[in-house]
């Protein structure tokens, strides 16, 4: 797990709440959409804890599997996709552990058991982290496929915080790194599983069309000049334009 | 020289007063006295009216009213002619030093409660935080969570005003003695002199929990505790 990136202000206020409650006994809860960075705040309150799976723990506790006497502090993720929060949390404080919690979803208002609360915003609302977040994952890709692209040659995902974002970062140093080669020996790999459902011909045929089809309109916009670059007849790429619900 | 049943009544550590029918007040013992720097006589004539048996005698009645720092729980009204009414107000006893676990106590900086606490109820509300913070006030021992709880409940209360004031100060000339030891008062204001606390018996139970007093009314709630180092 990296470091917590905290260049925008929410997120410098919130470094700065994990760190000042990291060193009292007090029950905390991290809260904010997937991605935001819970689990990574979680572990500057409390370094050297576990992280348990809620749903997980609570088996665990249930089926006698957990010596909690043992713990001093646990991080929870995920609390609340479990229905007893309080109980468990007053079960844990019984044994005097302290506990982090980190929640996408408040219900039956747990949020008041705990002392401290930190709120995590999407990378959306700040800018200034989804920056260095982006450069951070770039960074890190150009490393290992061995590349040089610019942060503006990426299409930024977003929509799952930071989960998406390198997700969507990994993916177009990939595309954007691939070669010939490398993408001969992708499709060979995909027909070959591809081919445990369908083997038809005609039917295969959108994997090479769909793509060259979409390529071409990026770079000749008309289909006038689609067809003449091509090579092809102007009717046939019509036709194989609405087959393929390529049409705008 | 005042007679036993004076001197009793004099030093009894319930209020007592005695008013007349337009509601002046024609006498009131020491706590009495005391409980007037927090409510008015008038508002106590009324409430001696609103308990007042029907008829000629004596009424007591279990309530629970709270003037400032003090809760009673009940009252006795009593008059035997038109000419006088008399009022005795019950104290809730509570004390700060009751229970007071040192066990759990952490050594802690008020500061960074309350930057905690502020953080965790008021970011992103919009609210204006005026500070004015004393910086001699020394580390202390507190029940950190219950007290952090207990803020957290207060400043909820100040979610939707636009400023609020937090003043934390030693209270001059008052200590706390607990098991014989004396210890200075810390004191945190928390003011906005629009808001009227409505959850104000949450913050008594909670700062009952937290071993802190409480008071809150109009326009600002305040918490008082001692400094244990």
């Amino acid at each position: 797990m990296g470091e917590f990136i905290a260049e925008s202000e929410v997120s410098k206020n919130a470094l700065n709440m994990a760190n000042l409650v990291s060193t009292l006994p007090v029950q905390v809860l991290i809260f904010g959409e997937v991605g935001t960075g819970k689990k990574t705040l979680a572990r500057v309150v409390a370094s050297d804890a576990t992280i348990y799976q809620a749903q997980k723990l609570n088996l665990l506790i249930n089926e006698n599997r957990i010596n909690l006497d043992e713990i001093e502090t646990i991080i929870i993720s995920n609390i609340e996709k479990i229905n007893n929060v309080k109980q468990l949390i007053e079960k844990l404080e019984k044994h005097h552990i302290k506990v982090v919690v980190t929640a996408e979803d408040e219900k039956d208002s747990f949020g008041e058991k705990f002392a401290v609360r930190i709120d995590l915003v999407s990378l959306q609302e700040r800018k200034e982290d989804l920056k260095a977040l982006s450069i951070s994952y770039l960074l890190e890709a150009n490393r290992l496929f061995d590349t040089d692209i610019f942060i503006d040659d990426v299409e930024l995902d977003v929509s799952k915080n930071s989960i998406s974002l390198k997700e969507s970062i990994y993916r177009s140093v990939l595309f954007n790194s691939a070669d010939k080669e490398k993408v001969l020996i992708l499709l060979e790999k995909f027909l070959y599983k591809e081919m445990q459902s369908r083997c038809d011909y005609k039917d295969l045929l959108e994997i090479f069309e769909i793509p060259l089809i979409k390529a071409a309109r990026g770079r000749f916009k008309s289909q006038l000049q689609m067809a003449q670059k091509l090579n092809i007849n102007r009717n046939t790429l019509r036709k194989k334009i609405n087959q393929y619900g390529l049409g705008d | 020289m005042q007679t036993l049943i004076e001197s009793f009544s004099e030093f009894d550590l319930n209020p007592f007063m005695i008013f007349s029918c337009e509601g002046k007040l024609l006498h009131y013992n020491q706590e009495g006295e005391y409980l007037f720097s927090f409510v008015s006589p008038k508002d106590l004539y009324e409430l001696a009216l609103n308990y007042a048996p029907k008829s000629f005698g004596m009424r007591s009645s279990h309530i629970n009213i709270r003037y400032d720092r003090y809760t009673f729980c009940a009252l006795l009204v009593g008059y035997q002619d038109d000419e006088r009414i008399a009022l005795r107000l019950y104290k809730e006893m509570t004390n700060i030093t009751n229970n007071f676990g040192k066990e759990n106590l952490t050594l802690t900086n008020i500061f960074t409660l309350l930057e905690l606490s502020k953080n965790s109820v008021l970011v992103n509300k919009g609210v204006l935080i005026c500070e004015l913070y004393d910086p001699t006030i020394p580390e202390m021992k507190l029940q950190v969570e219950k007290f952090l709880k207990l803020l957290n409940k207060i400043f909820a209360e100040y979610t939707d005003t636009k400023m609020i004031e937090i003043r934390v100060s030693l209270k001059i000339g008052k200590n706390i003695l607990i098991e014989g030891k004396s210890y200075p008062v810390c004191n945190i204001t928390i003011s906005n002199r629009e808001l009227s606390v409505k959850n104000g018996d949450i913050f008594y139970s909670l700062a009952k929990e937290a071993n802190v007093l409480v008071i809150a009314k109009k326009g600002k709630t305040v918490i008082e505790f001692p400094i244990i180092s």
